[in-house]
């Protein structure tokens, strides 16, 4: 199986619900040879495990908590077979990426509550990727 | 040293962890969605002696109660590797 192909098949697939099925068909069969804790942001977490299950793997969300600012987010856990790591990386890029975006808050100084664009990075997600041992479903 | 990361179901929390606390693992469990069609589950984290993954492994397929629908799965295991512990 070429790389490009499973590339164009992810593509495809990120819009679609997700399908339980095709998780146990493919990930089900493939051994697990990395363990990922992926930490993402609340916003980010729906489209990111839609898209790693849409991939085939096993996803599993942990309710977290960022130490610095005390947010709220998300850790997947994550089972990858071999060679998927690339991939995995990838799709999460791709739907963690940093960006800016403006939420309004009230300008200061003025009598009147009058709002104002303010412009706050969110996005981005880290990425943890630990061998496995031994993996086993039963 | 071993660290096993066990996804169980809800329902067997109970079940499992007992079984596991009495065969003198220590566990802690975090609650966890997704893996069973978004349902319910349980991640458990066990820290094991090299020479006591096959047995922990054993409690859990004993623990875990067997479900009516085949191609649903009772446990997820994955066993990794830790270069460290210790207790303080």
């Amino acid at each position: 199986m070429s790389a490009s192909h499973t590339r164009q098949e992810n593509r495809s697939q990120l819009d679609q619900p997700p399908n339980p099925g095709a998780n146990q068909a493919q990930g089900g069969s493939l051994p697990v040879h990395l363990f990922m804790a992926v930490v993402v942001q609340l916003q980010d977490e729906r489209n990111t495990a839609r898209a790693l299950a849409n991939m085939g793997l096993l996803v599993i969300r942990l309710p977290s908590t960022g130490a610095f600012l005390g947010r709220r987010n998300v850790t997947l856990l994550v089972g990858l077979p071999e060679n998927h790591l690339e991939d995995a990386v990838r799709v999460i890029g791709e739907q963690c990426r940093q960006r800016v975006e403006y939420i309004s808050t009230p300008l200061e100084g003025a009598p009147l509550p009058i709002p104002i664009a303010t412009p706050i990075p969110v996005g981005g997600a880290t990425i943890f990727a630990i061998k496995v041992d031994h993996f086993e479903e039963f | 040293m071993k660290m096993i990361i066990a996804i169980i179901r809800d329902s067997d929390n109970e079940p499992v962890s007992q079984a596991l606390v009495t065969a003198g693992f220590r566990v802690t469990r975090v609650a966890s969605t997704g893996g069973f069609l978004r349902r319910g589950s349980s991640t458990l984290m066990i820290g094991v002696e090299d020479e006591k993954v096959e047995q922990a492994i054993q409690v859990l397929r004993e623990s875990t109660t067997p479900s009516e629908d085949p191609g649903v799965r009772r446990a997820t295991l994955f066993v990794l590797n830790i270069e460290h512990f210790s207790q303080i």
